[in-house]
C-alpha cells in the first residue's frame, strides 16, 4: 500500500491517497485496539 | 538395537526444532548483513575502500550528509522541548483531559509519519495548500503563509511523530518517582523552582537524553517523510540519497557503501543511549512504591490544555482532518460543501485504480502471512532464548534484536542485494517482501514475545517433563495456553508494522505496473 501511495502522489491523485490512508489508519487503529485488549494496558507503557 | 536406541532417548526429541528456528534465524539476518558488507567493500581485484572514498568524497552526498545531521538534531531538539512538558503535565498535574491527551499522543505515535507527510502537503503546500489558501483568502496576501516543501517544514513534520519518544520516556520515568522526594526538599526550605531544577530535573535527565537519542535515531533513519518533503525542496537525506542510487541506472554498490556508515552511525547512538540509561537508571528505582501528588495548576489549567490541544491539532486534528476532507471531496483544495462532497474517490481507488486494489490486497496477504509466521518463529526464538535450549542461546537473543539497530533504508538495500542473487533469487516475487517484513518486524516481535516468556516461571514445565512430556509438549500443552495473549500481542505488533512499512517495500517491489 506504501508503494502505491507514492504512485498516487507521482499522479497528484490526492483523493485516492486520502481514502488508502484512512484505511491505513483504520487497520492500524483496528490491531493498536486489539493488542490494548489483549495486553490489559496501553501500548505507550507497553513500549517504553 | 537396545544401546541405540538407549542413547536416542537421552536426546531431546524436540532438538530439531529449537536447530531449525535457529538456522532460520542465522539466515535471514547473516545473509542481508554478510552481503551488505561484502558489496561495499568488493572490487573487481580484492577488497577495496575506493567507494567509501567516493561517499564521502562527493559534495552531493556531503551535503545529503549535512542535511541528516540538521535534521536529526533539530528533530531530537524540538521533540524533547514538545514531548517533555506533555508528559510532565500528564503525569504530574491536574490539567484537564490527561486521558484524551495521552490517547492523542498514541494516535501520533501510531500514525505512520509518511501518512503525516501527505497530509502536511495538503495542508502547507505553498500554491495549493489548504491553509494557505484560507490565508490569501483572509488577507489577501500573495505570497503562502508557510510553506511544508523546506527544511523548517521537514523538521516539523518528522517532530509531530517522533515526540511521543520522548513522551513515553519522560512520563513513564515520572510514575516512577515518588512525590516524596520533592516533598523532602520542600520541607527543607527549597522553593518550587528549587525543587524542580535540583531534585525532579535531575532524575528525568536520563529519560530526556535517551529520548532525545531516540528523536535524533528515528530522524536520522526516515525515509517517507524526506522523500516527500525534501525531494520536491530539491534537497537530500542520507536515506532519500541511498534510495536515489537505486534509480536507474541503479548503484547498489555504492548504496551498499552509503549504508554502512548510517549503520554506525546508529550502533553507536544506540549504545550512547543504552549507557545513558545505564548509568543513571536509578530514578526507575527511587520511589516506585512512594506516592505521586498531583500538581494543581489553578488558573493555567485550561491554557495548559489549550497548549496541549495546539500540539495535537499538527499531530492529528489538521493532518487527520485534510485526510477525511480530500477523501469526500471533489476537488481537496476547496471549501466542503455539499456539491463538493463526493465518494468518487472511493470508487476510483477499490474500483477503477487496479493498482490499489491489488496493493490492498498484497499488504493484507502479507500482513496476515508475515504476522502468523512472524509471530510463531519469535515465541520459538524467545523460549530458545529465555530456556538455554541451545548452545550460544545469547547469540539467539542479540540476533533476533539487530534489525533494532539498521536503519529501515539501509536493511532494505541489505535484503534487496541479498536476495536479487543465487542462492535466493526472489526480486519480482512476493516472497521478497515477506522475507523482508520478516527480518525487520522480528525485534518488536520477539521482544514482546521474550517479555512473556521471562513473566512465566519454568516451574510449572518441569512438572510437566518430570510426569514424562516431553518439550513439545510441554511448550504446546502448558507453556503455550500461558504465553497466548503474549504471542497475539507479537502477532499484532508485527501486522502493524508490515501494514505500515515503507522503505523496504520500496527498495524490493519491482516497479507497479499500472
Amino acid at each position: 500500500m506504501s508503494v502505491v501511495l507514492f504512485d498516487l502522489k507521482e499522479e497528484g491523485q490526492f483523493g485516492a491517497i486520502a481514502v488508502l490512508g484512512l484505511l491505513m489508519l483504520a487497520l492500524t487503529f483496528v490491531t493498536v485496539t486489539l493488542v490494548q485488549a489483549v495486553l490489559g494496558r496501553d501500548v505507550l507503557g507497553a513500549r517504553d | 538395537m537396545a544401546p541405540r536406541e538407549g542413547a536416542l532417548r537421552g536426546l531431546d526429541r524436540a532438538l530439531p526444532v529449537w536447530i531449525g528456528a535457529t538456522l532460520a534465524l542465522l539466515v535471514l539476518m547473516g545473509l542481508p548483513l554478510g552481503w551488505l558488507g561484502w558489496m561495499s567493500v568488493s572490487g573487481e581485484s580484492g577488497y577495496t575502500l575506493a567507494r567509501y572514498r567516493t561517499v564521502f568524497g562527493d559534495p552531493a552526498l556531503q551535503k545529503a550528509l549535512w542535511n541528516t545531521v540538521v535534521l536529526s538534531f533539530w528533530v531530537g531538539v524540538t521533540s524533547v522541548a514538545l514531548g517533555a512538558p506533555l508528559a510532565w503535565l500528564t503525569a504530574r498535574t491536574d490539567v484537564p483531559g490527561r486521558g484524551l491527551i495521552r490517547g492523542l499522543v498514541l494516535a501520533s505515535f501510531v500514525t505512520p509519519p509518511f501518512l503525516g507527510a501527505f497530509a502536511w502537503v495538503m495542508l502547507a503546500g505553498p500554491n495549493a495548500g489548504y491553509l494557505n489558501r484560507l490565508w490569501r483568502a483572509a488577507s489577501g496576501a500573495q505570497a503562502p503563509l508557510v510553506n511544508i516543501f523546506t527544511m523548517p517544514g521537514l523538521i516539523f513534520v518528522v517532530t509531530i511523530y517522533t515526540f511521543p519518544y520522548v513522551y513515553i520516556m519522560v512520563a513513564n520515568t515520572l510514575a516512577l518517582i515518588a512525590s516524596d522526594v520533592e516533598e523532602a526538599g520542600a520541607i527543607l526550605g527549597a522553593g518550587r523552582l528549587s525543587v524542580a531544577l535540583t531534585i525532579t530535573f535531575p532524575m528525568v535527565l536520563p529519560a530526556l537524553v535517551s529520548g532525545f537519542i531516540l528523536s535524533v535515531l528515528q530522524a536520522l533513519a526516515l525515509f517517507g517523510s524526506p522523500a516527500i518533503l525534501a525531494l520536491p525542496a530539491g534537497f537530500h537525506t542520507i536515506t532519500t540519497q541511498i534510495w536515489s542510487l537505486f534509480q536507474f541506472p541503479p548503484k547498489v554498490e555504492m548504496a551498499a557503501a552509503f549504508s554502512v556508515p548510517l549503520l554506525l552511525a546508529t550502533i553507536v547512538l544506540l549504545w550512547l543511549q543504552k549507557r545513558v540509561l545505564g548509568r543513571r537508571g536509578y530514578a526507575a528505582v527511587g520511589g516506585k512504591g512512594g506516592r505521586r501528588r498531583v500538581i494543581p495548576l489553578g488558573p493555567w489549567r485550561y491554557p495548559a490544555l489549550g497548549a496541549c490541544l495546539v500540539v495535537m491539532a499538527g499531530a492529528i486534528f489538521l493532518p487527520y482532518g485534510i485526510l477525511a476532507k480530500a477523501a469526500f471531496s471533489k476537488a481537496w483544495a476547496q471549501p466542503l460543501t455539499w456539491d463538493n462532497l463526493t465518494l468518487a474517490n472511493f470508487t476510483f481507488t477499490f474500483f477503477q485504480y487496479s493498482a490499489t486494489r491489488d496493493a490492498v490486497v498484497n499488504t493484507l496477504e502479507l500482513g496476515l502471512l508475515t504476522a502468523t509466521v512472524g509471530a510463531g518463529l519469535v515465541a520459538l526464538l524467545a523460549y530458545i532464548a529465555s530456556r538455554r535450549l541451545v548452545f550460544g542461546y545469547q547469540v539467539v537473543a542479540f540476533l533476533a534484536l539487530v534489525p533494532v539497530v539498521i536503519p529501515g533504508v539501509v536493511l532494505a538495500v541489505a535484503l534487496f542485494i541479498a536476495y536479487t542473487r543465487p542462492p535466493f533469487v526472489l526480486y519480482g516475487t512476493l516472497w521478497i517482501l515477506f522475507i523482508a517484513y520478516l527480518t525487520k518486524e522480528m525485534p518488536v516481535g520477539y521482544a514482546q514475545s521474550d517479555a512473556t516468556f521471562r513473566g512465566i516461571p519454568p516451574d510449572l514445565e518441569d512438572a510437566g517433563r518430570i510426569l514424562g512430556a516431553g518439550r513439545l509438549r510441554v511448550l504446546s500443552d502448558i507453556t503455550g495456553p500461558l504465553a497466548r495473549s503474549g504471542v497475539i500481542a507479537a502477532w499484532c505488533f508485527i501486522f502493524i508494522g508490515v501494514i505500515r512499512e515503507l522503505s523496504a517495500s520500496i527498495i524490493c517491489s519491482p516497479p507497479t505496473p499500472r
